[in-house]
């Protein structure tokens, strides 16, 4: 019998669509409470994620840059896997705690380069050029005739940024009833708590609304597959 | 055996030969010498040099006569000494009871020599018998019998008091033990079997005697002191006073004399006095006159060195109690020169005491006989490590002198007492500071180590200050407060479940209803964020075909709004038919990135572009690495990821032609839901890009964090969320007019968020009054 492709296509569409309502059903019963429904589908989705990525990863990292250089590469390139061989052999050896001082070399290196390079870019990419984004929140001459908001957000930029950063400030003075900090900075202090207040409110709003989008990507997709039906 | 011992080694040599063929010394054929009697011989200070053999061969004619006469035949001895047999045999025997058996056992063994004197014997007898101290005498071995009367006589000079003294252990700790193995004392005293065969009978009815008289109870304290020493040091140690009444009239003249002159001289240990046999032996064909002034003078010189001894004040009483009448003059004379023994072996020279030897000197010198004379520096020689009781031949001996035989032989009890000794002489140092002080004994402070002084107190107590202890009650405030066991409010679950259903009902529905129903809940967003604004106009600027990066850093979790917020900018970009090239850090962006290229279910705008994988886009797949592996594609793309996600070369695809470094693209776009992975981006691949801008589309969840980095103008646009999409959406209209999935949402989007801040308020709402109701119902419980 000869099917349209438009009908196995059709079919497929159904199956995955169906596997796909099925494991929403079960996440979304997680409403009631914890049941097996929604432990199934939480093993499957992190099973099935594991086994993609070591797919991913055996494929595209493993077998593409260190066995096939190292079996069918030249002779510089199977010199250079030698190394990452090396390393990568040594760390396995952190699985037993016998052997696992052999895997420090190769952990220290990883973790010197990665904190090197970290460092750096959080020094180059964001300190630098943050501090000197605050420090030209005031500048007007770019504003042109929106001085005033540009003023405005300079300022509350201003004050956000100092009193976070005082707020931030747990030096104390010894006094009589213990030590405390000065009025002016428990005042400044208060104020940079509701800058932090805010963007916490901010962050959790955008949290709100990437899960709203989430579940009404969701629901559009059962009422799609359900209305394909 | 026909051979000689030798006297000092003890070992065998030829008759014929005058030395000892081993050591040297002056063998003399001792007729005593068998093998039965060299242990009596060798006895550990007792090399004898001049055994009996010896005095025979250097004996005077006259003496050597004497002894010659008074060996072949018994018949011959004369009258007077028949006469002094018969006063022997009635001699008290219960005053010679106690040292009788020491010097028995001397005798009896020197005496075994084949020629044994009755005569001698008795004469012995009798003088032992007046003399309750006698000590063993071995210097009468071998030529013993001649002269086993003097040295008798010798040991009468000892008291039963100074016996006393000298039985102190200090005093026998130098001399060893002899016969060897046996302790000095009283065991030597005891006669064994070879011995008794050897005895004469004269000194075996001597024995029989002592045997009896040790049960005589008067004589018990002086038996008992002569008895637990060496009979030698006994008779050296002894004080003449007992002789003295002992002997008394019975002594006839020429041997009163005799003695007198020999007194001091002889007034040694027997063996010691081997050499002196001759002498003694002579006086016995008559007493000459040079023998009798000989006594006088010695007489004299001893009591000019009685008064320098300290036992001087030795009580002679028991003497005198024992005694049974006066003493004769030459008895006094040797009881004189008797007490110049201060208890002191010779060789232990008594310091303190002055060497009588000069005295000594200034007697002999007066009419000492040749043969005396002659003999004299001879035995000074031989008989210094003998002389145990003869300090007129070495009380100027020096201990360093000894001979290193005798040393060796020395025990070495009295080397360590020498050596306590010397180390008691020591001036001990007191510590005078430190933790030692008061010690004695103590080794000196080194220098450089400093004085030693006390370590300084340190209070137990720990010293704070006021504010330390002000910050240590905060702390334990702190501490306390948080181990404080707070009340856990108690809440109703079922009420929980039903507000969580109510919740979830309100949102579903929220959701569900605009989807479903398509009903504009709210109008469409009409504002246009700036950062959207710059995003557009970048991608509405790349000329056509130009090389674009994507970046796919985003899960699957947030695909939905991602696919939403990105698909009106990408839909706007494949307008434009750039080339594509995309690449993830995130193991999973690469199948999102494929799946919002084809899926038309994650975007059917961007799906409908058609856009063919290898011809007008590229996936490079999984970059590895996180921050390092950004960093190494910013500054070599081509190695970093020089394979597609088929795994075919990506960089000689067309997508990627002309691309040598990062900056050659026309735009970097990075889709991410993640604030570190947009970071990183930013971080390492920022400064690298030069002018090559780079835009982002993020998930609305990170763009508090996000967002600075696009007002420092490290990123040239922004686009965020659903929001964001739907606004570029507004401002890219499709030529057909198609909408994207934003639109779609919107509604649903619009509602569910109405729903949310409704609920938000009223929770706070709630939260407020039951909060007021709280602490108005306190205040009422207060008042």
């Amino acid at each position: 019998m000869n099917l349209p492709a438009n009908f196995s296509a059709n079919i497929v569409d159904l199956i995955t669509g169906g596997i796909s309502f099925l494991l929403t059903l079960m996440v979304l019963s997680y409403l009631i409470g914890d049941n097996p429904a929604f432990r199934v589908a939480i093993y499957i989705f992190i099973g099935v994620g594991a086994g993609y990525v070591a797919a991913v990863v055996w494929h595209q990292v493993l077998d593409a840059r260190l066995i096939k250089p190292l079996f069918s590469g030249s002779l510089a390139d199977r010199l250079l896997t030698v190394v990452p061989l090396v390393m990568g052999l040594l760390l396995l050896l952190k699985l037993s705690p016998r052997t696992s001082r052999l895997g420090t070399p190769a952990m220290a290196f990883l973790v010197g380069v990665g904190a090197a390079v970290a460092v750096g870019g959080a020094v180059m990419g964001t300190l630098f050029p943050q501090t000197q984004a605050s420090m030209n929140a005031l500048e007007l001459s770019a504003a042109g005739n929106y001085w005033l908001e540009r003023l405005s957000e300079g300022v509350i930029m201003l004050a956000g940024t100092v009193t976070t950063l005082i707020y931030f400030h747990f030096g104390a003075k010894a006094t009589a009833t213990g030590p405390q900090r000065s009025k002016l900075v428990r005042v400044l202090s208060r104020v940079g708590q509701i800058f932090i207040a805010i963007t916490f409110g901010a962050l959790f709003a955008g949290v709100f609304v990437a899960a709203m989008t989430a579940l009404i990507e969701r629901w559009n997709f059962i009422i799609t597959f359900l209305s394909t039906l | 055996m026909a051979g000689v011992l030798c006297p000092k080694c003890g070992k065998s040599n030829p008759a014929e030969l005058e030395n000892c063929k081993y050591c040297n010394a002056i063998l003399t054929p001792n007729p005593a010498s068998t093998p039965e009697a060299v242990p009596d011989q060798r006895l550990p200070l007792e090399p004898i040099p001049s055994s009996s053999s010896d005095s025979s061969g250097e004996l005077p004619d006259w003496l050597s006569g004497l002894g010659k006469a008074a060996s072949d035949d018994e018949e011959e001895i004369p009258d007077w000494l028949t006469s002094l047999r018969g006063e022997e045999a009635s001699t008290s025997a219960s005053e010679s009871a106690a040292t009788l058996e020491p010097t028995l056992n001397f005798t009896g063994s020197l005496s075994a020599g084949p020629g044994g004197k009755d005569w001698m014997a008795r004469l012995a007898n009798k003088a032992q018998t007046e003399t309750p101290e006698n000590a063993p005498e071995g210097g009468l071995q071998g030529e013993g019998e001649s002269l086993d009367w003097l040295e008798s006589l010798k040991s009468d000079s000892a008291t039963p008091g100074q016996a006393d003294q000298l039985s102190s252990p200090e005093d026998n700790e130098w001399i060893p033990a002899w016969p060897p193995g046996s302790p000095a004392g009283l065991k030597e005293n005891k006669p064994d079997s070879s011995e008794e065969e050897y005895l004469p009978d004269w000194l075996s009815n001597l024995k029989e005697k002592a045997t009896e008289s040790e049960t005589a109870p008067g004589e018990k304290d002086g038996t008992s002191a002569g008895s637990e020493k060496p009979g030698q040091v006994s008779n050296f140690g002894s004080s003449p006073g007992t002789p003295e009444a002992a002997t008394g009239e019975s002594t006839p003249e020429w041997l009163s004399n005799l003695e007198a002159k020999t007194g001091p001289e002889l007034a040694m240990p027997a063996r010691g006095s081997n050499g002196e046999i001759p002498a003694s032996g002579a006086a016995r064909n008559g007493t000459p006159s040079w023998l009798s002034q000989f006594q006088a003078d010695a007489n004299a010189a001893a009591e000019q060195n009685a008064k320098e001894e300290r036992f001087e004040a030795a009580p002679p009483a028991p003497a005198k109690e024992n005694g049974n009448g006066p003493l004769p003059d030459w008895l006094a004379g040797i009881k004189g020169s008797s007490t110049t023994s201060d208890g002191n072996p010779a060789l232990i020279a008594n310091k303190e005491g002055p060497a009588p030897q000069e005295k000594d000197d200034e007697a002999f010198s007066l009419e000492i006989p040749d043969w005396i004379s002659k003999l004299k520096p001879e035995q000074e020689g031989e008989k210094i490590p003998e002389a145990d009781a003869e300090p007129a031949t070495t009380g100027n001996l020096a201990v360093s002198e000894l001979p290193s035989w005798i040393q060796a032989m020395r025990p070495v009890e009295s080397v360590v007492a020498e050596a306590k000794a010397t180390l008691h002489d020591k001036p001990q140092v007191t510590e005078q500071n430190g933790p030692l002080a008061g010690l004695s004994g103590v080794l000196p402070v080194g220098p450089g180590l400093g004085a030693l002084s006390k370590p300084p107190a340190y209070a137990s107590t720990l010293q704070i200050s006021d504010g330390q202890q002000r910050y240590a009650a905060s702390f334990d405030r702190l501490i306390a407060s948080e181990t404080e066991p707070q009340e856990v409010k108690r809440t109703s679950l079922v009420s929980n479940r039903l507000l969580r259903w109510l919740i979830a009902s309100l949102l579903i529905l929220a959701v569900v209803l605009p989807l479903i129903t398509k009903i504009p809940i709210t109008p469409a967003s009409t504002l246009q964020m700036p950062e959207m604004v710059k995003a557009f106009n970048l991608i509405d600027s790349l000329p056509a075909n130009a090389a674009v990066l994507m970046v796919f850093d985003y899960d699957p979790a947030l695909s939905g709004e991602m696919e939403a917020a990105a698909a009106p900018l990408m839909d706007h970009l494949l307008f434009k038919g750039p080339r594509l090239t995309l690449i993830s850090t995130s193991p999973t962006g690469p199948a999102l990135a494929e799946r919002i290229m084809h899926e038309p279910n994650a975007s059917p705008l961007v799906a409908g572009h058609n856009y063919q994988t290898g011809q007008q886009y590229v996936n490079l797949g999984y970059l590895a690495g996180g921050s390092s592996g950004v960093q190494f594609f910013a500054i070599s793309p081509e190695e970093a990821a020089p394979f597609t996600m088929d795994g075919q070369p990506a960089w000689q695809l067309p997508p990627l032609q002309g691309i040598q470094e990062l900056k050659d693209f026309g735009a970097i776009i990075v889709l991410t839901d993640n604030a570190d992975s947009g970071r990183v981006w930013i971080e390492q691949a920022g400064p690298i890009i030069d002018n090559t801008p780079m835009l982002m589309v993020i998930s609305a969840q990170v763009e508090p964090m996000i967002l600075p980095y696009y007002n420092s103008g490290q990123i040239k646009g922004l686009v965020t969320g659903l929001v964001g999409g739907l606004a570029y959406g507004q401002v890219f209209l499709r030529p057909d007019g198609q909408t994207g999935l934003a639109q779609r949402y919107w509604n649903s989007f619009s509602a569910v968020a109405l729903v949310a801040e409704i609920l938000i308020v009223v929770g706070a709402l709630w939260s407020f009054a039951t909060g007021w109701r709280t602490r108005r119902s306190k205040a009422g419980e207060g008042v």
